[in-house]
């Protein structure tokens, strides 16, 4: 430290120990990618042919093979199956898990602190009031002038409620650009419970139908997937999975605080507002098509930090591809399981996320609670 | 010479109570400004409104003529390059991911080649090239002090290309090192501020008052949110500004025109403690 310094002193080129370090990284980055994009082409092709109704692989590939050649589809129960139900629901699980991880590190991001999690925090049960509230009163207070709801209204819903509880949140949570996280907790388990209660209210009141509905996205299930909820969510998923990469380096500089951010030259603003935004577009759309599934915003990205280190940059993108693996993964288990009936993958999510959560606090208790 | 970042009778408040009050203070190129004072003076508030952080209620604070509000946050963090007190991440980054936070905004362009090179060289300056793989979690607090110190100068040398009329901020940045390192940081921070090519303005809080008079080139007493003197520590030390801001009887022996600030006095019959 006695000399001044002098860029390029060391002047070595790529041999330098922090361009070596760049370098394995970069490398490993590579093999998890492509170790990660081969599993979940895996479990693609097995999600297609596993479930109540077992498709044979001969089949399979005959009907995909029509698919691709000529565009149609044998007029067999076997390729309804594939293409109506099991297609679709495939690729919903897919963005769903993509969505929710990704929502999940953004929030860590934006709180610096990797207990976050959308369903820990009561931005998921945000998202189901405010879609419940459209379930009941939607229709009753539109459908005379529309008629049957389009279902594009629930993601909107629902992002509006997790928009508002995330708004909520960050503004109890953080004092003078720093959060607490006990704050942010305490706020999140009464907001998670303010939403229930009002949910239930709205189970009162609603007729059995809605009461289905309701259920449904307490737990959180895929088994209404269908090619209109798909299209109805995957536009607005697909351009939030796009646009995430370009918050890491906000995301970085935020992870030592607002005012260094700030120091170190970034809009801190903007980065934060485009990261409540991404994380509650996120939440909105998966709770409005799968309803609430917890942990996978907390499972995914700790595991990640653990294999290719915190920096944003490779964490959002490994982020949607481990969330598309684990949702795959779990619906692939929800469905046979209890075959021919389904677990809801809420349960599937929880069962496996809350000793995990449990996990990571015992292991924090080394270190400072900050 | 003219001052690159000038504090013109700026004034902050919060919850009714002044924190800083009519202060003047410019930093000059080639100089090592320190600000001394008594927990609470205001030394953190004051250099957080010359860093942009705050926005002064009274006054004005300017960066090479401009109101500091108006500049763009990239274009003021070429500028201005502040290392902070507090430091921890929420997150297991590495040693060296930290310190290329530095030139995050001000290094977008420049090669890969040439980023990896700045963070060696500064993790390097900061001794703390051997820790480069570390998780910074796990690093003592006098480790995490270099490693944002090797930050700073990250920022400060690819900000150059940029801007060169710089100024580095530090608060308290020896407060949790060893002797060796706090003489090393010290030093680094005073060649940055004798550099042929451009020289650095530096303001720094410190608390040891024998380093401070040491290394400063002007220097700042605060006392309840005002600056009670200003200048060279030669001309402005005495035992009774001393005793009037820190409220503590000290004897100053002056060896070679520089200050030895000796607490013995106060243990001397006669003195109250």
């Amino acid at each position: 430290m006695r000399n001044a310094l002098e860029p390029g002193r060391s002047g070595s080129g790529r041999e330098g120990v922090v361009a070596l370090l760049g370098t394995a990284r970069h490398r490993r980055a590579v093999l998890w990618a492509a170790f990660g994009g081969a599993v979940l082409a895996g479990l693609f092709f097995l999600s297609l042919f596993k479930g109540a109704v077992a498709l044979s692989v001969d089949s399979l590939l005959k009907i995909l093979g029509g698919l691709i050649g000529n565009g149609s589809l044998p007029d067999t129960r076997e390729s309804l199956i594939l293409a109506n139900i099991r297609l679709p629901r495939a690729m919903l699980a897919m963005l769903v898990g993509a969505a929710l991880a990704v929502s999940g590190a953004m929030l860590q991001g934006l709180f610096r602190n990797p207990l976050a999690d959308p369903g820990l925090i009561g931005v998921s049960a945000g998202a189901a009031l405010a879609a419940g509230i459209t379930i009941v009163f939607g229709e009753r207070l539109l459908a005379p002038a529309f008629g049957k709801l389009p279902f594009a209204i629930l993601p909107v819903g629902a992002f509006l409620g997790g928009l508002g509880s995330t708004l909520v949140l960050y503004g109890i949570a953080t004092r003078a650009g720093r959060t607490s996280i006990a704050t942010m907790m305490l706020a999140g388990v009464a907001l998670g419970a303010l939403s229930g209660a009002m949910s239930g209210f709205l189970a009162y009141l609603s007729d059995d139908r809605q009461l289905r509905d309701l259920t449904f996205w307490a737990l959180g299930s895929f088994s209404g997937a269908s090619w209109t909820k798909l299209a109805a969510v995957a536009p607005a998923m697909i351009a939030i999975l796009v646009a995430a990469p370009f918050l890491s380096r906000g995301l970085d500089a935020l992870a030592l605080g607002e005012a260094e951010a700030f120091h170190l030259g970034l809009p801190v603003q903007r980065v934060k507002a485009a990261a409540i935004l991404i994380a509650a577009v996120a939440v909105g759309t998966s709770v409005a098509v799968a309803g609430m599934i917890g942990f996978v915003g907390l499972v995914v990205p700790h595991i990640l930090r653990l294999l290719l280190g915190a920096s944003h940059r490779l964490l959002l993108p490994f982020s949607a591809l481990g969330g598309a693996v684990l949702l795959l993964a779990a619906d692939i288990v929800a469905r046979l399981v209890v075959a021919p009936a389904e677990l809801p993958i809420g349960i599937l999510t929880a069962a496996i996320g809350a000793p995990f959560f449990l996990w990571l606090l015992l292991r924090r208790q080394a270190r400072p609670f900050e | 010479m003219n001052a690159w970042l000038t504090a013109e009778n700026a004034g902050y408040a919060t919850g009714g109570r002044w924190l800083v009050e009519m202060a003047d203070l410019a930093l000059h190129p080639g100089k090592l400004t320190v600000v001394i004072g008594p927990n609470g003076a205001g030394k953190s508030t004051l250099l957080r409104l010359m860093s942009g952080e705050l926005t002064p209620q009274r006054g004005r604070v300017t960066s090479l003529g401009e109101p500091i509000a108006q500049v763009p946050a990239w274009h003021m963090a070429a500028r201005r390059v502040v290392m902070a007190q507090s430091g921890r991440l929420g997150f297991p980054f590495r040693v060296h991911e930290v310190v290329a936070l530095g030139i995050l905004a001000v290094g977008r362009r420049l090669t890969r080649i040439e980023q990896d090179n700045l963070v060696e060289a500064s993790l390097r300056s900061a001794d703390m090239l051997s820790l480069a793989d570390r998780d910074f979690q796990t690093l003592s607090g006098g480790e995490q002090q270099r490693v944002h110190f090797a930050r700073a100068l990250c920022q400060l040398e690819a900000a150059r290309r940029i801007e060169t009329r710089q100024v580095l901020m530090l608060d308290e940045p020896i407060a949790s090192l060893d002797l060796e390192h706090q003489f090393a940081l010290l030093d680094a921070a005073q060649a940055l501020t004798r550099r042929p090519d451009s020289p650095v303005a530096v303001l720094a809080i410190l608390h040891d008052l024998n380093l401070a008079a040491c290394y400063a080139d002007h220097l700042v007493v605060l006392r309840s949110g005002r600056i009670a003197a200003q200048g060279p520590a030669s001309e402005i030390l005495n035992e009774t500004l001393l005793a009037k801001v820190f409220g503590v009887q000290l004897d100053i022996a002056w060896h070679h025109g520089l200050p030895a600030i000796l607490p013995q006095a106060r243990l001397m019959p006669g003195n109250p403690a």
